[in-house]
């Protein structure tokens, strides 16, 4: 067990519960939504806010910077999705949608965005692709119908040549929104996937899910390689681009959560060993579940949102990289 | 038998026919004595030519031939011939032939002679007769000369990089018929791969001083061993091989043999273990203790004393004497090198007219620094502090003297004095302590200013006395009385020691601390016969040797401080037990130091560690480790082939490469952030008022 002593930066911006935090490529920049309408930015070196994103009138379920960080894309739960200029903090295009946006992600050379809508009344759970180059004014490039169990949450592909998206019943697909088909099926979860991340180089991903477990998979052909078990529901995982490790955030059963007077919360992030599964630490801090988690690009850190509305910075001490399972 | 009748042979013809040719060779016949004919070949390798030598006219030619042969040549045998050739006016050459009786005498003379001046201006420069002919000989233009392979000995170091800094040791055992090199982990001690060998060597295991090399006896020689896997590094042939010796700093080896012959009568042989070739042999004229010849601490010198005679100090790597001379030094009788610096010390015994002396002496200076002169002597010892501060010489002195009828001395009432010289202190002051009692086991304390020894003889009952060496007196700090003791064995990094009775005396065993002159445990191991600290100070070791006792041998691992750590009992007949020993540490004092002062939290970290390996996965947990990270990294790389054959069309893409996060690092600005540190705020008007 890592038994240091990390002083994590504490990112407080957010009123509402943290619904995800991402990275930029370089990792200087933090992007975080929560279920309050403005997202924020911030820089990674000390925590501190670069702005916030106005514009929403909802709660903010997604959001995804491009590759260069030049632009930001966000999704809504008031049924809008919008582009922003990373610098000024302008929002440069907004879409309307049917109904909340759930995921979104900008593709890999940065010219399309992906955007996933909650079933609602009347509506079907869709996958729209849109063409950023120039305004679409609303008309989506595609889309496409999920007719069964709706996506909890969807990422791009390797090359973006397909959506790789998680249902609410546990399958996993390979969507090719431009042809129309599933290309592939896999039910490797029993409940929710609460999240997808992919690797650095998008050969395999990390699933999340509402089954206590996290789960490592291909890209290509969406084979299961490893099963990381928890005793909780997990919300969010993501896989370090240094270090053989996953990183699991999770939640409690409701009827479990009980008010913790602790000055440091109870609820923590655990890591695993990638290959041999074996979780070999715990970091405790947040008040309540965690909901998103990030290695930082370069593996040297981590950070953590939670339903308490507290994101956290960690930075890993020497501890960490000299490691090692016998 | 010859019959009974004479047979008539008279009208026989018994001459040979004309063409007839014997077939039995002259060697058949006359093997025997054409032995002895003259060999032309033999003549040449007796014969030197010395060059170099001054020119001088015919007057003073005769002079030269007979200061040559003199000083240089007669000492080292019959010179049969001698020939100094002039030119037309008389003068000399400036070179002159010699032969020698035997090829032997030919080449000590050359090796020692070679290089010796004659004065400021002239050197010898000898070389075989039979070299002349080859270098005549040679090519006129230059050949390069051909590259010998490179032989990679590999890491001879490898064993101390060591995850965990565990020492290893070697067990002689099964009778002497196997030898294994073990790890010493405590408590579980692992054989080193393929370093479990039978009949690996034929008397006993030998490390080299600083641990690279293990040395292995041979009827035909040593063996030298070293390296990861302990491949052979050398071999250096003297046949029956009796004991050996290691210069300190590991590049030279002596050995010695009993078995002598005509053709080679020299019973010590030195090497240079680098190429294994013999660079100086000796033979072996008075019985003395091994080792003959002593060396300095790093290897520049080795010496020995001609007794009464002479102090003979030959400095490597010519191996010839110091300044070409040995020291005169009449009734000298022992001689020592400090441990740390090029000094040797010697003594002198008493003859009716002059004290017995100690005299100390640089090398190669051969200047005097210390000199101590001692009366009524019948004996001196010398014993030098581990770390060259201080020489102890015991003086056995009599207070009376009788001369027996063949005149050697009979001391009557022996006691002993300790002369210590203080090495580091200027001048080297010398003090004394007195002794009545039976003295043995004189030990110093390693890294420090202790040194114990037995007193008292055995039916009186035996003391162990520590004395500590202060600013200006010598203190005795602790007299342990009725100890059944015959070892004192110091911890190699001082503070701690065992007084141990070994063989006969049962195998007692009392560890003491001596900073507070506690009795840490007592411990026993009946019939021990061996004690032995391994290199760092952690651990003693006692062994029941098969070579003294055929039962119960086993080897006994303690901690510094006594407590029975485990027993290395599951080999049988062990014979010996040897740590390998370690080179000393890089560290200077002042880091040394440091680590003492932050040992908290070293020790915390060394804490985890032991944790962790006594938690120590089992052997099916790692197997299953190791399959699972080949499986996956099988995965990963049939995923890493698909993601490199896409890599043009990550390009095509985004237009630059961003497979690593520095892969575009071109096009990287570099920017400057300034975060004010600290704000503070002072209001003008409540600065102070500068006076007028």
């Amino acid at each position: 067990q890592l038994n240091q002593i990390m002083k994590p930066i504490c990112l407080l911006g957010h009123m509402r519960s943290i619904t995800q935090v991402r990275f930029n490529r370089d990792g200087d920049l933090i992007f975080t939504c929560a279920k309050d309408p403005h997202p924020s930015i911030w820089f990674a070196l000390n925590g501190e806010r670069l702005g916030s994103l106005v514009g929403h009138n909802g709660a903010v379920w997604c959001v995804d910077c491009r590759w260069d960080s030049k632009k930001v894309l966000t999704g809504s739960a008031d049924n809008s999705a919008k582009l922003w200029d990373t610098e000024t903090g302008k929002c440069v295009l907004s879409v309307d949608t049917n109904s909340a946006v759930r995921s979104c992600g900008f593709d890999f050379a940065g010219t399309s965005a992906m955007l996933t809508t909650d079933k609602t009344m009347g509506y079907k759970c869709t996958i729209l692709l849109y063409d950023i180059r120039q305004d679409p004014a609303g008309q989506p490039a595609c889309q496409m119908l999920v007719p069964e169990s709706k996506i909890t949450s969807a990422v791009w592909g390797p090359l973006s040549r397909f959506l790789i998206t998680g249902h609410e019943n546990g399958d996993l697909c390979q969507m090719d929104v431009r042809a129309q088909k599933v290309i592939r099926t896999e039910k490797h979860h029993k409940g929710a996937i609460n999240d997808i991340r992919m690797y650095k180089d998008g050969t395999m991903f990390v699933t999340a899910s509402k089954d206590h477990t996290a789960r490592l998979i291909d890209s290509y052909e969406l084979q299961l390689f490893k099963t990381y078990k928890t005793e909780r529901p997990v919300n969010s995982a993501d896989i370090s681009p240094l270090r053989p490790h996953v990183l699991l955030g999770g939640g409690q059963e409701a009827q479990d959560v009980t008010t913790s007077g602790a000055h440091v919360g109870k609820f923590d992030a655990k890591f695993f060993h990638t290959v041999y599964e074996e979780e070999f630490a715990r970091v405790k801090g947040h008040f309540g579940p965690i909901n998103s988690v990030g290695f930082t690009p370069d593996g040297r850190g981590f950070v953590t949102g939670g339903e308490d509305g507290f994101v956290r910075l960690h930075s890993f001490d020497n501890d960490y990289f000299d490691f090692e399972f016998e | 038998m010859g019959s009974e009748e004479d047979i008539d042979v008279s009208g026989e013809d018994f001459t040979d026919p004309d063409d007839f040719v014997d077939d039995i060779d002259d060697k058949e016949l006359l093997g025997d004595i054409l032995a002895e004919k003259p060999q032309e070949k033999k003549a040449i390798n007796n014969a030197l030519v010395l060059s170099g030598l001054p020119i001088v006219d015919s007057a003073r030619i005769e002079r030269l031939q007979v200061f040559i042969r003199d000083k240089f040549l007669d000492k080292h045998g019959e010179v049969v011939k001698f020939s100094m050739p002039t030119d037309e006016n008389g003068n000399s050459l400036g070179f002159a032939l010699c032969c020698f009786q035997t090829d032997q005498q030919a080449l000590d003379a050359l090796t020692d002679i070679q290089g010796a001046s004659l004065d400021k201006m002239h050197t010898l420069n000898v070389f075989k007769f039979s070299d002349f002919n080859r270098l005549a000989d040679a090519d006129d233009e230059w050949k390069p000369p051909e590259k010998a392979p490179f032989v990679d000995r590999g890491d001879l170091r490898s064993w101390l990089r060591e995850d965990r800094c565990h020492d290893q040791f070697g067990v002689l055992h099964t009778a002497g018929s196997v030898a294994t090199i073990y790890w010493h982990w405590p408590g579980d001690p692992q054989p080193v791969d393929s370093a479990t060998r039978n009949n690996w060597t034929e008397s006993r295991l030998h490390w080299s001083p600083l641990g690279t090399y293990l040395a292995t006896y041979h009827t035909k020689g040593i063996a030298l061993w070293g390296g990861e896997k302990f491949e052979q590094i050398n071999r250096f042939q003297h046949k029956n091989v009796q004991i050996i010796d290691f210069s300190p700093c590991e590049r030279y080896l002596v050995t010695f043999s009993p078995s002598v012959t005509k053709e080679d009568p020299h019973a010590i042989k030195m090497f240079e273990v680098d190429t294994g070739k013999m660079k100086r042999s000796f033979l072996h004229e008075q019985a003395a203790k091994w080792p003959v010849f002593k060396w300095s601490h790093k290897g520049e010198f080795f010496a020995r004393v001609q007794t009464g005679k002479a102090l003979q100090v030959f400095e490597t790597p010519s191996f010839s004497l110091l300044d070409k001379k040995s020291i005169s030094v009449q009734d000298v009788q022992d001689l020592s090198w400090s441990p740390t610096d090029n000094i040797l010390a010697y003594w002198i015994a008493e003859t009716d007219n002059q004290p017995a002396r100690v005299i100390l002496m640089t090398m190669p200076e051969k200047r005097e620094v210390a000199t101590k002169m001692l009366f009524n002597v019948a004996d001196c010892r010398m014993h030098w502090h581990p770390q060259g501060n201080y020489l102890c010489v015991r003086v056995n002195r009599y207070t009376k003297k009788k001369l027996d009828a063949d005149n050697t001395p009979k001391y009557i009432n022996i006691y002993t004095n300790f002369e210590v010289f203080r090495m580091r202190e200027k001048n080297i002051p010398v003090e004394k302590i007195e002794v009545t009692d039976a003295v043995s086991c004189f030990t110093w304390e390693p890294h420090g200013s202790k040194f114990a020894m037995v007193q008292g003889i055995a039916s009186k009952g035996l003391s162990v006395v520590f004395y500590q060496v202060n600013a200006h007196d010598i203190e005795k700090v602790k007299v342990l009385e009725k100890r059944n003791v015959n070892t004192i064995s110091w911890s190699p990094i001082g503070q701690h020691v065992v007084l141990a009775g070994l063989r006969s005396a049962n195998g007692g065993l009392e560890f003491i601390d001596t900073s507070d002159m506690k009795t840490t445990a007592n411990q026993e191991h009946f019939g021990a016969t061996d004690i032995e600290w391994d290199p760092t100070g952690r651990y003693v070791v006692t062994t029941v040797s098969f070579w003294h006792v055929k039962v119960d041998n086993a080897s006994h691992v303690y901690s510094s401080h006594g407590t029975l750590l485990y027993k290395l009992n599951k080999l049988e007949r062990i014979c010996q037990f040897a740590w390998r020993p370690r080179p000393p540490t890089l560290l200077s004092d002042e880091q040394i130091k440091n680590i003492k002062k932050n040992m908290k939290t070293y020790s915390r970290r060394f804490e985890k560690e032991d944790l962790q390996s006594s938690t120590r996965a089992s052997k099916e947990l790692l197997e299953k480790r190791a399959r699972l990270k080949t499986e996956y990294e099988k995965w990963r790389a049939k995923l890493l082939e698909k993601f490199r054959g896409e890599k043009q069309k990550r390009l095509e893409l985004r237009g630059v490469d961003t497979d690593e996060l520095d892969s575009n690092a071109q096009d990287f600005v570099e920017e400057t952030l300034e975060f004010p540190i600290k704000v503070e705020r002072i209001r003008i008007d409540k600065l102070p008022q500068v006076a007028e």
